[in-house]
């Protein structure tokens, strides 16, 4: 395929053309019929966005197995796009599998619900191929809104009305920051297309006052979707007011893509400033990594303890773009993957916990787990080695991907603060583990022991899929280190 | 014998992975067979590592052998390997002796969650064998962590009062150290071309003297907080005190070990200018003295019995210390058979206050009284495993702690009198604890029984180590004897460059950079000498 003709450029953006069709066949599908029979719709409209995934994988494949000799075009159909579809399709996969039963049980408007988490992805993905600041201006804005609308998809939650709130009002200002960044780096550059800002930084005919503001302009954009501190303040609200699906979603796939996006225009294209942006953001890492998991460590609220371990992790991978350089690339591509599967596992968990609704979302509410329901204590235990990055796990190999990719380029400081932080974060994951297998159950829920709930068929398997596939990154990262190297932007 | 007839890193294989395959069987198990199953499996790995003791040949030279490797790996260059040598072959032989003496203690003692419990016992063997037989930096570091996780949850489930804070505090404290080890790791890495992970690899890096020193702080802590070292031990009392007996037993006769191991295998060859640094031996050995010391007045002030022998582990470990740096084969020697010594010791005297307490259910050293007359077998067995940890001329202890205290005299006199007197201290914190339980008036509110059949069987292979090897302690002698000959040879060569890059050149620093060059090794190494 080399887009010599109009319709090679549908083809290059097949995944993304055939998740919207879904998206709205969805939505038009729940608009077609009425309020009865509800269970059901939620199933029917849950297989019929996974249908979609499927489909958009599929494409995904057929594109990846195809020699594209991409042109210098808006989208980018590169290894490393194509691999950013199989992170996002797969987040969004698990999240509609953890959401059915969720839906189901909270009456939330499905169609609405299943379509914006399509749009969303959507949204993702075209920031993550895309080679045009407006282009990700439009994807960013395109899952943003979509999420603002999910975090208050309750109506009857005011909780979730005030996170959606929060996090319209805040996102809009930071988009708004981002925008002002694109054209500021517009007015030094002259152009929106980062192969030409690439080669304009390069050969110096940019002007440089302007393109340095407009960059750390994009940064402040960027570090805001992915909560880097001090742009972290609605993260924790957020993450706790929204319904739990939607938190599981955003802490993986609007993470995962925000930063593909950004390691693509920062460590890939504005790799010739590198001297301006990279102090910065070594700063704010520094600061991410030790405050996010100091703060963490007073947290009594399993959504809020996640939201902070989550800015934790961006810290983490912001080491990867300041790094900038293969080795870090894949550690940013097996980071995420490992990252994406050890939090859905968790928030799996953590539906079936908080019974499909939002209760018990306490970390005491896990104490003497392990007695009741052994099964579940040791997958959910597995997905907090990983977080912390414990040997045998998915999360030890991407971490020392990322330790590798900075010595490399000889960020010993930051290799000493991640581990240092790292060490922090085992108090909060082992404070989980330790509730679940030395505590006794609370008094409360003592009486609901003598006949254990079963758990959900969907949560389960997603429990058993998404530790085996830990398990087995952890220990034969082999194929998958080679993958994610195959998609390198690095000359 | 097999022996020769083939190669035999099968053996190694098996060895490494037996206690995992247990672990799981335990599980699988019915609850009422889970602890027999553990036993049968551990014991197959004793069988496993008597034919590994038979099968090693000193006379092969100091290198490993029993070597295989495969890739694990590829494009980092991490493999599977697996080797043993005269060091790490006592550490393979004694956790694959200790693992079912400890599981075997433990038929009593532990009466909730028998499968999770005696699982993760298998599965902490598999972990710590690992760390012994791994000859790739990659592999050792996964095991090194993965021994935390069932020690972690042995110490928090099964624990005493106090068990989540005494499992966590452990937890934090090993980690800190590992997790800086990792980074050290990642650096050789990188400086030695990204190639490979292999120990033989790793030996070859060239590194200034700053980086060397750099990276031995990195290495050091962790192994010395493992170890542990004074001032690092403070979480040791703790676990030791929370832990189950066969937790206690084993974190003291193997975890504590790798620490040790660590410094003679990887501080010493990997750092030696470092290691052979005048103010690195002084202070580290001034800390196996104070360790020694402090420990020893520490021990003699605690009313609980199993504190008190904890903290004689960190005395210790502080003789373990002062003969490896003494870094001479008499100190090195003296180390190793403390090692040995101790875990059999310390392993006795733990399962022996388990055995106390499970009759009387309590380890306050004023409770007891008069056992002597009641139970005559536990006392003769107590009193062993407390002369050989004193080091009482016959036992194991005087062995090791004579030739680590020769060692260190050789090097450094004055720290081997100070370290000497830590004997004397050690008979009084130690006889005062026996004559208070087992001599003076009885205790009528105490009946105790004497050794039953089982708990025979347990103690009287660790008797049995602790006499020959005080009797008769040649033939581990002559196993260790080249390997350790070849750490020493390995430092006192890397000296020997370095002392000859100066005095070749004479000069001086401004000469020597006219000579070589700003960018040569030796004149950056020497720079760095300076700045230090």
């Amino acid at each position: 395929m080399d887009f010599t003709k109009q319709w090679h450029y549908f083809l290059a953006m097949a995944p993304e053309i055939l998740l919207t069709v879904f998206a709205i066949t969805v939505l038009l599908f729940g608009a077609s019929r009425g309020r009865n029979g509800r269970v059901k719709e939620v199933r029917n409209l849950g297989y019929i966005s996974l249908l979609g995934i499927a489909t958009a994988g599929l494409a995904n494949y057929i594109l990846y197995t195809t020699n594209v000799s991409s042109p210098q075009g808006i989208v980018a159909v590169d290894a490393y796009s194509l691999v950013a579809n199989w992170i996002l399709l797969l987040s969004v996969g698990l999240t509609i599998l953890i959401s059915i039963p969720y839906v189901e049980r909270q009456e939330l408007q499905a169609p609405e619900y299943f379509a914006l988490l399509l749009f969303c992805s959507v949204g993702l993905m075209v920031m993550s191929a895309s080679l045009d600041l407006m282009l990700i201006f439009i994807g960013l804005e395109i899952a943003s809104i979509s999420v603002y609308a999910l975090a208050a998809i309750d109506q009857r939650s005011p909780r979730g009305s005030e996170a959606g709130l929060k996090y319209f009002l805040l996102g809009a200002f930071s988009t708004g920051i981002f925008l002002y960044g694109v054209a500021l780096v517009y007015g030094a550059t002259s152009s929106v297309n980062l192969i030409e800002i690439a080669g304009a930084v390069t050969t110096g005919s940019a002007n440089e006052s302007m393109l340095l503001i407009g960059t750390i302009m994009l940064a402040v954009g960027f570090c805001f979707k992915v909560s880097i501190v001090p742009f972290h303040m609605w993260t924790p609200d957020v993450y706790e007011g929204s319904p739990l699906p939607v938190t599981a979603y955003m802490s993986v796939a609007v993470k995962a893509g925000a930063f593909l996006t950004f390691f693509r225009v920062f460590a890939v294209h504005l790799e010739g400033v590198h001297y301006s942006w990279s102090d910065v953001l070594w700063c704010l890492s520094i600061l991410t990594m030790v405050g996010a998991n100091l703060v963490a460590l007073t947290q009594n609220n399993i959504k809020r303890l996640l939201a902070y371990s989550g800015i934790a992790h961006s810290g983490y991978l912001l080491i990867t773009i300041i790094a900038n350089n293969a080795t870090s690339q894949s550690g940013l591509l097996f980071y995420l993957t490992a990252y994406v599967l050890a939090n859905l596992g968790l928030f799996a968990g953590i539906t079936f916990v908080s019974d499909q609704s939002e209760d018990n979302l306490e970390v005491e509410n896990y104490s003497g787990l392990g007695s009741n329901y052994p099964f579940i204590a040791l997958t959910l235990t597995i997905f907090l080695f990983s977080l912390g990055g414990f040997p045998g796990t998915g999360g030890f190999i991407g971490k020392v991907l990322i330790l590798q990719g900075a010595l490399e380029d000889n960020y010993i400081s930051l290799c000493v603060a991640l581990v240092l932080s790292t060490l922090i974060s085992y108090w909060y994951y082992l404070k989980i583990a330790w509730l679940m297998w030395m505590k006794d159950p609370l008094a409360q829920t003592k009486n609901e022991s003598s006949s254990p709930v079963p758990m959900p068929a969907i949560l389960r398997s997603i429990l058993i899929f998404t530790s085996v596939l830990i398990i087995y990154l952890g220990i034969f990262p082999s194929k998958w280190i080679e993958f994610v190297g195959l998609a390198s932007l690095m000359k | 014998m097999l022996a020769s007839s083939f190669n035999q890193s099968w053996l190694l294989h098996a060895l490494l992975w037996l206690p995992l395959i247990g672990s799981v069987h335990v599980l699988v198990t019915t609850r009422a067979k889970a602890k027999m199953t553990a036993l049968c499996w551990s014991s197959l790995v004793l069988l496993l590592s008597i034919s590994l003791w038979l099968g090693y040949s000193p006379d092969q030279g100091p290198g490993y052998q029993m070597v295989s490797s495969f890739d694990w790996i590829e494009m980092f260059g991490v493999s599977y390997s697996l080797g043993v040598d005269g060091i790490s072959l006592f550490m393979v032989i004694l956790t694959a002796f200790i693992s079912p003496i400890a599981i075997l203690g433990a038929f009593e003692y532990i009466k909730k969650k028998e499968k999770a419990f005696y699982s993760l016992m298998l599965l902490l063997e598999f972990a710590v064998l690992g760390v012994f037989l791994s000859t790739d930096m990659f592999l050792f570091y996964v095991f090194f962590e993965l021994t935390m996780i069932p020690m972690y949850f042995i110490v928090g489930i099964w624990g005493g009062d106090r068990r989540i804070y005494a499992a966590v505090k452990f937890f934090l404290y090993t980690s800190l150290g590992s997790l800086l080890m990792l980074v050290g790791i990642l650096y050789m890495y990188t400086k030695g071309g990204s190639q490979s992970f292999a120990i033989s690899h790793f030996l070859q890096i060239p590194l200034s003297v700053s980086e060397q020193l750099w990276l031995f702080g990195a290495f050091g802590l962790a192994f010395a907080i493992k170890i542990p070292l004074f001032p690092l031990h403070t979480w040791l009392p703790d676990a030791h005190v929370e832990a189950p007996t066969p937790g206690s037993v084993v974190l003291a006769s193997v975890l504590l070990k790798m620490g040790t191991y660590g410094f003679i295998r990887f501080l010493l060859p990997f750092f030696p200018l470092a290691a052979s640094a005048p103010v690195v031996i002084t202070s580290l050995m001034g800390l196996g003295v104070l360790g020694i010391l402090l420990c020893a007045w520490t021990a003699a002030v605690q009313t609980d019995a199993k504190k008190l022998v904890a903290y004689t582990s960190v005395a210790h470990m502080g003789f373990v210390v002062l003969g490896i740096f003494a870094l001479n084969e008499n100190g090195l020697q003296g180390a190793m058979i403390i090692m040995i010594s101790h875990g059999l010791s310390t392993g006795a005297l733990f399962l022996l206050l388990g055995m106390l307490y499970e009759r009387t259910k309590t380890r306050n050293i004023a409770d007891f009284g008069g056992l002597a007359t009641m139970a005559p077998w536990l006392t003769t067995a107590f009193l062993i495993s407390a002369f050989a940890s004193i080091g009482v001329p016959g036992t194991s202890g005087f062995t090791g702690e004579f030739l680590a205290l020769i060692g260190a005299f050789e090097a450094r006199s004055t720290m081997a009198i100070f370290a000497a007197s830590g004997v004397v201290f050690a008979t009084y914190y130690m006889l005062p604890m026996i004559q208070s339980i087992f001599f003076t008036r009885t205790n009528p509110e105490n009946i105790v029984n004497d050794l039953s059949r089982r708990e025979i069987l347990v103690l009287f292979p660790l008797i049995i180590g602790i006499i020959w090897l005080g009797v008769y302690p040649k033939p581990f002698m002559d196993r260790m004897a080249p390997s350790l000959d070849l750490v020493i040879e390995t430092v006192e060569e890397a000296q020997r460059i370095d002392r000859s890059t100066v005095d070749a050149v004479g000069l001086g620093h401004e000469g020597l950079v006219a000579w070589l060059g700003p960018d040569n090794m030796a004149t950056r190494s020497i720079a760095a000498c300076r700045e230090f």
